[in-house]
């Protein structure tokens, strides 16, 4: 289920298939989706049992496909975004603070794996006419990675630049020079890859593992973290949703451990609240918590 | 949704338009509305859902017709993927040949859609009353919308010319 063909034949379906068959087609789809991708159905089971204290495996079921039909809106609405052109509508929640980061001199985009975040960044980009780095984990399937990578910076018409947070050390210079050039770097905040570095948060009283890089670079460079999200709120409409910025300040009381860690755990607060708002739009498909992950 | 499409009043959904233009609404509909994305396809599939289980289970106990209730549904889509295959391939003879290179493919889809959907409809039309009101129902929308596609031409053509 992790090849380029699905991709493909999704961007096939779009520019081949009327709009209004596309609804349809999605929701069976997701249907196929929910029986043969076991692995990623069994991640959003478990992590539910998390999100949604006392839910029923059962229950849970209906959740994770819920999840993952709006999954597959979000990817098709990219996808159709890169494609088309297709018009978008969205609010903004905390219309101020997007203004500020619009104008800010260097600034971090702390983002999860929730809603369009391929979408958001490249709308973000078109509506201020700003630079984006953007830096996610890499896809397992090197062809489907190459495609998604094609398809966000042909989506940002060239103002959306991705990289990779297993590039290591040498990628964490080049972000902060960025930074430090008044660039705006965009990470995914709510997943560890093996070999990134990473600190302990707590997500609704479980352990999780929380990348530290986009709080050290903060830190380093001087520059705020600004929580921000791109909700699906209907069709071909979105809600994006920005919290305070997490300004990590070194102190000789705490030290330059104990301001990263109090930065995550500011996060992992903000995390919890939008996940906990909107539990059908995290789509993190595989084991988020780490009670999981061992077992 | 590229801007040559959006201009064009007879997009994909006529009645529409032209019932919110003789209200005096805004008649610029686009792809952007969920009602039209969510009957339109929803109807294609159940006439085509019904006309392929008419067919194959017309001989059908109850307890057989609940049985076969999901591989119909199954079978359904599966005719759907394969029509919207052919139909890309026969569109692709139809370009190499010099014809309608100016519409988009999604829209000559939306031709051949209509069409086999209505040849379905056709067949269940003298099967159960229920059956058959589906697609009489579905058979008077689908002319209802070609005379609206006309009335619409009509009335730009007028406007323009005036």
């Amino acid at each position: 289920m992790r090849g380029v063909f699905w991709r493909q034949y999704l961007d096939w379906a779009l520019l081949n298939v009327p709009f209004y068959l596309q609804p349809t087609l999605l929701t069976l789809w997701t249907i196929f989706f929910f029986f043969f991708a076991a692995p990623a159905r069994r991640a959003l089971v478990s992590n539910l049992r998390f999100v949604v204290p006392g839910s029923s495996r059962f229950a849970n079921h209906f959740r994770a496909f819920r999840t993952l039909w709006n999954f597959a809106w979000t990817i098709s609405e990219a996808s159709n975004y890169k494609l088309t052109k297709a018009e978008y509508t969205y609010d903004v929640i905390g219309e101020d603070l997007l203004a500020q980061l619009a104008t800010a001199r260097g600034a971090i985009v702390l983002t999860a794996h929730m809603g369009s975040y391929d979408l958001g960044a490249a709308l973000f980009a078109q509506k201020f006419h700003r630079e984006i780095r953007m830096v996610r984990a890499p896809e397992p399937d090197t062809l489907t990675e190459r495609h998604l990578v094609s398809s966000v910076e042909q989506s940002g018409a060239g103002a959306v630049k991705v990289d990779y947070s297993s590039a290591g050390a040498l990628l964490s210079f080049d972000l902060l020079s960025a930074l430090r050039r008044g660039e705006i770097v965009s990470i995914q905040g709510d997943r560890v890859i093996p070999g990134v570095t990473h600190a302990r948060g707590r997500l609704f009283g479980q352990s999780i593992a929380i990348p530290s890089g986009p709080f050290t670079l903060g830190l380093v460079a001087q520059v705020p973290v600004y929580p921000l999200f791109i909700v699906r709120a209907g069709y071909r409409h979105y809600k994006i949703v920005v919290r305070p910025p997490i300004v990590a300040q070194r102190s000789t009381a705490i030290g330059r451990d104990g301001a990263i860690d109090d930065a995550v755990a500011r996060w992992c607060a903000v995390l919890e609240q939008l996940i906990a708002e909107h539990w059908d739009q995290w789509f993190a498909l595989v084991p988020a918590f780490e009670s999981d992950a061992i077992s | 949704m590229r801007s040559a499409e959006r201009g064009a009043a007879e997009f994909y959904f006529a009645l529409p338009r032209l019932v919110a233009h003789l209200r005096g609404a805004n008649s610029d509909r686009t792809e952007n509305n969920w009602i039209e994305a969510n009957i339109a396809g929803a109807a294609v599939m159940l006439v085509s859902f019904l006309a392929i289980s008419s067919f194959l289970w017309s001989a059908s106990t109850l307890s057989m017709q609940i049985i076969l209730l999901l591989p119909t549904v199954v079978i359904t889509w599966l005719v759907w993927l394969l029509v919207l295959y052919v139909d890309a391939q026969l569109i692709k003879v139809l370009r190499a040949v010099g014809l309608l290179r100016g519409v988009p493919n999604a829209r000559l889809q939306s031709l051949f859609i209509s069409t086999i959907t209505t040849v379905f409809a056709c067949y269940l039309l003298n099967r159960e009353p229920f059956l058959g009101t589906v697609a009489a129902v579905w058979i008077v929308a689908v002319f209802a919308n070609l005379l609206a596609t006309v009335v619409l031409a009509f009335l730009r053509h007028r406007h323009n010319a005036g």
